[in-house]
């Protein structure tokens, strides 16, 4: 039986989770761009609660994004910390496959679109599929950067699950999927879920590197 | 007692480890310069990202260098601030949950009493109390230190830091990024008193500063030459003469009163632009001439790195001095004064 860790902090959300003897177990609260102040705080409180012991701990996952690239860094650092000082790997998540993940464990969603708001007009978004009888999700089309109206192909493919804040984009779509979240949120227990599967290798602790697909960052300055 | 001292609050990842007996055992550096001279000046988000790919690497190279593994760490010192926030978070997440997986504390340093502390790394040190003129891209005060942990500032500038006005100048003479060095450079071909730049409020009481004016003068008299003038070789070396002529001649007026206000005859030169080898010598003529004694880190610590921020843990770890909350917050602003 494994021991794993979970945070995620790449939204509004701190969420902590522990998988310890087949249960899991999670701390969440609404923190918005100060999970700093909670995030250490959060992950002694769950080991404590579940008296586990550190040297228990299988491996340490964190949300590596695509979303708040400072919420991204924050978990991705404090994942290495903890990671160098207990000697154990990591495993970077995507939070598009964490929400996908939510919609199935939530919705019982078979075909999923997953969409973070990017800001800016843009989203991050990302398909899947849930195959029932290997309980996998598998990818259907790779995370991408793009305006929320390159979703209006797709849409018209098949019937979807919508999750993520990116949904809150709906109404400059023509067409909707079926059923949308736009409220969810990517949580560290469906990172657990995600890790469980053995999709994710495991990766040495400076290997804890967020995903940013924005890398677009400053224009070089004009001589 | 081995203290891992951890760097990240604006565009330089740096890390060592300090021991009480044995001085500094290790310490690393990874600029990023090349990553933001493409930009003019530093990309914050740009920075925070060079730092997390960094930062790891580095630690397990400085505990190679000292010899040592994690488990003989007694300490974690990180920079809690002042400095961008986004670099600032970086270190401070690694360093809290490193220092809570080894079960040892977490020591927050402000970056700015690491930079004064910094002399105290050389076999010729200072004792307290001294004068600290501390000279980078982001602040340039003079402050009383009095012990550790108690700072009065007696003066600052009240606009641009000196060194903010050596990048601005340095892009405005077409110079890559960071423009100390390179203003520095230049400099050493210019003829004196071929321009005259103004030394901004020194003929006002007190010990506040401002180079933002000084910065304006500069940018007109470059703008009011000719273009052929303007790409002149000479020409660009005389502005850069006195330009640094005018930031040395007034950081020295004004350490010079807070020496003479203050009776005190020890000087701390410390920050980026302490390395200036004219105001260098500037301040050793004046202490020679207020029979007292200038200290200076050596170069490689006048500009940011992880060796001060280790042994100013190592002070207020002994001391007992030092916030060892769970959590995570580093300040991106910080008054210096505000520190016990």
């Amino acid at each position: 039986m494994k021991t794993f860790i979970a945070i995620e902090t790449t939204d509004s959300l701190c969420s902590v989770a522990l998988l310890h003897q087949d249960n899991i177990l999670t701390l969440q609260e609404q923190t918005h761009q100060k999970h700093n102040q909670k995030l250490m705080s959060l992950i002694h409180q769950i080991l404590t609660e579940s008296a586990v012991n550190a040297h228990a701990i299988d491996a340490i996952i964190f949300g590596k994004g695509p979303g708040s690239f400072t919420g991204a860094r924050i978990a991705a650092a404090t994942a290495q910390g903890l990671a160098t000082a207990w000697q154990r790997p990591v495993i970077p998540v995507s939070s598009l496959e964490a929400l996908a993940q939510q919609a199935v464990r939530s919705h019982q969603a078979k075909k999923i679109i997953s969409a973070i708001d990017a800001r800016m007009h843009e989203i991050y978004w990302a398909a899947f599929a849930y195959d029932e009888v290997t309980q996998h999700l598998t990818s259907l089309k790779p995370e991408i950067l793009s305006s929320p109206h390159q979703l209006n192909h797709i849409l018209s493919t098949d019937q979807w699950f919508g999750i993520g804040t990116g949904w809150n984009y709906h109404e400059q779509l023509p067409i909707l999927p079926k059923t949308f979240d736009a409220q969810a949120k990517p949580l560290a227990q469906d990172m657990i879920q995600l890790a469980i599967s053995s999709q994710y290798p495991l990766l040495e602790p400076h290997q804890a590197l967020p995903t940013y697909i924005r890398n677009n960052i400053a224009q070089p300055k004009q001589q | 007692m081995n203290i891992l001292g951890i760097e990240t609050s604006c565009d330089e990842t740096g890390i060592a480890i300090y021991h009480p007996q044995h001085g500094l055992l290790a310490h690393q550096l990874h600029s990023q310069i090349d990553l933001h001279q493409q930009y003019g000046g530093v990309v914050p988000e740009l920075a925070s990202r060079d730092h997390i790919k960094h930062l790891s690497p580095l630690i397990q190279s400085t505990l190679e260098e000292s010899k040592l593994t994690l488990k003989h760490l007694d300490g974690i010192a990180y920079t809690r601030g002042p400095g961008l926030i986004g670099s600032l978070l970086v270190g401070s997440s690694f360093a809290k949950a490193l220092a809570y997986g080894l079960q040892i504390p977490s020591i927050g340093i402000h970056h700015m009493e690491g930079h004064l502390l910094a002399p105290m790394l050389e076999d010729n040190k200072p004792t307290f109390p001294f004068i600290a003129l501390l000279v980078s891209g982001g602040h340039t005060q003079l402050v009383h230190v009095k012990k550790l942990g108690h700072y009065h500032i007696l003066g600052e500038s009240l606009d641009d830091a000196a060194g903010e006005a050596f990048d601005k100048i340095s892009s405005l003479l077409s110079l890559p990024y960071p423009g100390g060095p390179q203003i520095e450079q230049l400099a050493k071909t210019g003829r004196f008193k071929q321009f005259i730049f103004p030394r901004p409020m020194i003929d006002r009481p007190g010990l506040d500063m401002s180079f933002s004016g000084l910065k304006t003068y500069v940018q007109n008299t470059v703008y009011d030459l000719l273009p052929h003038q303007r790409q002149n070789e000479q020409t660009r070396a005389d502005i850069a003469l006195a330009f640094e002529e005018a930031v040395t001649d007034t950081l020295t007026i004004k350490t010079k009163r807070a020496l003479q206000q203050t009776g005190l005859k020890q000087l701390v030169l410390a920050g980026g632009v302490g390395a200036n080898k004219r105001l260098r010598k500037k301040l050793n003529h004046l202490l020679q001439q207020e029979k007292g004694q200038l200290y200076c880190p050596k170069h490689e610590f006048c500009t940011d790195n992880g060796a001060m921020i280790a042994y100013a843990g190592y002070c207020r770890l002994a001391r007992k001095q030092y916030d060892n909350s769970i959590d995570c917050e580093p300040l991106s602003r910080w008054p210096l004064n505000k520190l016990t």
